[in-house]
């Protein structure tokens, strides 16, 4: 504790709590639409309809499992014996680089990791109170780095075989309205989805927090999280949730391609098998990078379907960067917090104003319940029908009329 | 370094999972929305295509309960 000796640790561990708390929010209000931006494409659930499901779904999930809870970092920072002693002021700095993060892509409408984002934090604030030797670059590399590039190719592929099989299946002369009828699947394939998202990520706050806890000498060690501790974090991921990060839900389900219930309902399939199945095969993925992923697959597994590449490439870019801009935040941040109190305090009044201008950033263009899906009236009704390909990385490109509202609102977003 | 075995075996089980319940979903909307036009039409009742059809949608609740199940560990 030697960096932070100079404040009182019930005052840092506080805060420290309250960051993980917001951190969680983002988390939850970030991946809301993993599970429920298909649904509210295709008109298969109301918007506040999905994001209620998903927030109770995900406050139940939180309460069913804390096993990832007794390791955040799952060996990717040396800790404990022969390892480092992370401090209290190392997952404050972590936490403000992941939150910084989450907001940013939050903004452009980005799903990125937020896993990433938290363990990329915590990576470049480790780096800098600890060094490099902290780090286990192999570890980083096989449970970060390659996961994240696979996890689109393969979610892809699958849900383009998915996509493919369910319009097989149902063509013929009432493929139309058969087809319509996916919407009910999607329903429960997303629900799945949400609430596996609840077991997982409201964990990795409740290991946060327990972490920090145990480095302030408050709990006991080797002991899993207190009760108030799972409690206050399913309710702050299921808040996060209801909220709804609806310019990541209309990037997801409306930007990357125009989605029919059928592939809606096959790339949620996909979703959904591929998460369970790594959850319990050792091969973690992460969600947000499976979703979309699954979501580009269904995209091209339709006939004459159409994928917006610019969309595709920004989400893409932004998987890449998660990790290490969180990292080079958090840097900053513990390089400031190892000045002292002041430092502490410089970064929580410089990280407050930032996620205050970002919300007010957001406001100016807010995208909301009401706007979430666009309008897109072709893409429901006729799926067969190929969109317009629209560049989106052209903001003054003017595309066609049918789809001008939505792409072009995202083009703000992503501009 | 990475583990090859698990993330193939990951990939094979998510996609013959996601294919069964896409495949069977398909069939049982296809049965459903077909024996509903023909009742409309008067060609047949359909009785036998929905019965079949509610069949596969009872196997995808069963499907969506596993999933219920590998996700909530107090189950196992």
């Amino acid at each position: 504790m030697e960096d932070s000796c100079a404040v009182d640790i019930s005052l840092m561990v506080a805060l420290v709590v309250v960051l993980a708390l917001f951190f969680d929010f983002t988390n939850g209000f970030h991946d809301t639409a993993n599970a429920m931006a298909t649904p509210i494409a295709t008109g298969a659930l109301k918007p506040r309809v999905a994001v209620s499901i998903a927030a109770v779904l995900n406050l139940v999930g939180a309460f069913l499992s804390t096993e990832v809870a007794k390791t955040i970092s799952g060996g990717l920072i040396r800790e404990g014996d022969g390892g480092i002693q992370i401090t209290t002021t190392m997952i404050f700095a972590g936490l403000i680089g992941a939150i910084m993060w989450n907001l940013a892509t939050w903004l452009f409408g980005l799903p990125s990791s937020s896993s990433h984002a938290l363990f990329g934090g915590l990576i470049g604030a480790v780096v800098v109170g600890a060094g490099f030797d902290a780090i286990d670059p192999g570890v980083l590399l096989s449970k970060i780095v390659f996961p994240a590039v696979l996890a689109p190719f393969m979610a892809a592929g699958i849900a383009f075989i998915v996509t493919k099989i369910a319009y097989r299946v149902t063509s013929g002369p009432n493929a139309h309205l058969t087809r319509q009828r996916f919407r009910v699947g999607q329903i429960f394939t997303s629900s799945l989805v949400a609430l596996a998202h609840g077991t997982n990520d409201a964990q990795k706050t409740m290991g946060v927090i327990t972490l920090t806890l145990i480095a302030a000498g408050f709990q006991a060690t080797g002991t899993g999280p207190e009760f108030w501790v799972i409690a206050v974090c399913a309710l702050a991921i299921a808040l996060g949730t209801y909220v709804g990060g609806w310019r990541i839900i209309r990037t997801v389900g409306t930007g990357i391609t125009d989605v029919s219930p059928a592939q809606g309902f096959a790339a949620e399939a996909s979703t959904t098998a591929t998460i369970l199945a790594s959850s319990h095969l050792g091969f973690a993925l992460s969600t947000t990078q499976v979703a979309s992923g699954s979501i580009i697959g269904a995209g091209l597994g339709r006939k004459r379907g159409s994928v917006r590449w610019g969309v595709a490439r920004r989400i893409t870019m932004a998987w890449l960067i998660t990790l290490p801009c969180a990292a080079i935040m958090a840097a900053i941040a513990e390089f400031v917090a190892r000045l002292g109190p002041l430092g502490i305090l410089g970064d929580a009044i410089v990280g407050a104003t930032v996620i205050v201008f970002m919300f007010v950033r957001g406001r100016k263009n807010p995208v909301n319940h009401k706007n979430v899906t666009g309008e897109i009236p072709t893409a429901r009704h006729s799926p067969t029908v190929a969109m317009p390909k629209v560049p989106p990385s052209i903001a003054s490109a003017k595309p066609p009329k049918p789809s001008a509202t939505a792409v072009e609102s995202l083009n703000q977003d992503l501009s | 370094m990475i583990e090859w075995g698990s993330f193939l075996i990951v990939g094979v089980v998510s996609l013959v999972a996601a294919s069964a319940v896409a495949t069977i979903a398909s069939f049982g909307i296809k049965l459903y929305e077909n024996a509903l036009q023909q009742r409309v039409t008067h060609e047949s009742s359909g009785r036998v295509a929905i019965t079949v059809a509610r069949i596969l949608f009872g196997l995808c609740a069963l499907i969506v309960v596993f999933g219920v199940y590998l996700i909530v560990p107090a189950f196992h």
